[in-house]
């Protein structure tokens, strides 16, 4: 059995159906979508990738998963690559009708060099490193909180559709082995938590989330750089592109993203129409 | 580009992804997420499709949750091109 990425396991997309959303497995890309088909018209469907990637394997056979997908009834798929996991450039254009650079990914590639991180970001880390502490743990003892901390951060950035995330969802994703989990404590108080996912090679920084507290001593750089140490032995750090609709200098987390990073890397937004391949 | 031929490019966009879809006396009320069971990120693919055909730039700054139903989508288009 190959071992498969975890953002493309069953487990891993149960987490996100509902609110009328349903996993199809595709098994030429042995990897999952979510299908949402119409309230009004249960024949009108479509599929698009899971969250925050559709981990396609590199040598996958795009063109039957998009054949498969056609026979299940599937109008259209949208999905955004994974720029670690992904078939070559030229195998994406040659099967979706749209292939085309989407956002910025920010990473850290141990090979490109030395991590080192911009100077406001050492003093972050060193000063929110004097308010709190850093120590792994296991997600399944902090579910609510988890939940809580992110319905904060959905509303602070409007998240809605596949990333708002319902109450499975963190139970589901703490069942997860390729799951670390990373949290900051002011006195025994959480404050912030740091979700990691691990393939391979590869550690993902997932999601991250804190309460007032954990925003207002910044405590998300403490852990980043906890979670840095923690994967010495990953070649590749990724800490994913900017949520939105497109790149933006002006948003926050593009600053946060990129100051730790050494290495960048294009994800791209894939759509192909269906039907229409018969 | 009047309004009229600026719908027909969008109903030709949305057929893309609903190829059901025909222009219907309530085609502009339709909701893309509940009607035509659209995501996010399909409407994402949706607006660079648009971007691609009418030469147009849509910013950074879209809020897709304001993008309900299918006139709001047209909306967008016209406000871009006018």
């Amino acid at each position: 059995m190959l071992e498969r990425h975890p953002y493309a396991s069953d487990a891993y997309s149960r987490g996100l159906e509902g609110d009328g959303r349903t996993r199809l497995e595709v098994p030429p890309w042995r990897s999952n979508v979510l299908v949402r088909c119409a309230a009004s018209d249960p024949s009108v469907r479509t599929a698009s990738g899971l969250y925050p990637y559709a981990s396609l394997e590199p040598d996958c056979d795009l063109v039957a998963g998009l054949d498969f997908l056609r026979e299940q009834g599937v109008g259209s798929v949208s999905l955004v690559t994974d720029a670690l996991w992904q078939p070559p450039l030229e195998a994406l254009r040659a099967a979706f009708d749209l292939c085309r650079p989407f956002k910025t990914t920010y990473l850290i590639d141990r090979a490109a060099g030395p991590v080192r991180f911009r100077k406001k970001h050492r003093n972050r880390i060193n000063r929110s490193n004097r308010r709190c502490r850093v120590r792994r743990v296991a997600l399944a003892d902090h579910i609510e909180s988890a939940y809580e901390m992110y319905r904060g951060f959905a509303e602070i950035k409007e998240l809605s559709g596949s990333m708002d995330f319902g109450p499975a969802y963190f139970p589901n994703l703490a069942k997860m082995k390729e799951l670390t989990t990373i949290a900051a404590f002011v006195g025994e108080a959480l404050v912030t938590l740091s979700i990691w996912i691990r393939f391979r090679d590869i550690a993902y920084f997932h999601l991250g989330m804190s309460n007032q507290e954990g925003y207002g001593i910044a405590a998300s750089y403490a852990c980043h750089g906890f979670a840095i140490e923690h994967f010495a032995d990953c070649r590749y750090l990724s800490f994913g592109p900017e949520v939105g609709l497109r790149d933006s200098k002006e948003y926050p987390l593009s600053g946060f993203k990129s100051g730790f990073s050494n290495a960048t890397a294009p994800v791209y937004l894939c759509g192909a129409s269906l039907l229409s391949r018969a | 580009m009047d309004r009229r031929a600026i719908e027909s490019e969008v109903l030709t966009v949305l057929r893309h992804h609903v190829p059901k879809l025909r222009p219907a006396d309530r085609w502009l009320a339709l909701e893309l997420k509940a009607d035509l069971a659209l995501e996010s990120i399909t409407l994402v693919v949706i607006l660079v499709e648009l971007e691609e055909r009418l030469a147009i730039e849509i910013g950074e700054d879209v809020d897709l949750a304001q993008l309900r139903t299918v006139r709001d989508l047209l909306d967008l288009v016209a406000g871009l091109i006018e």
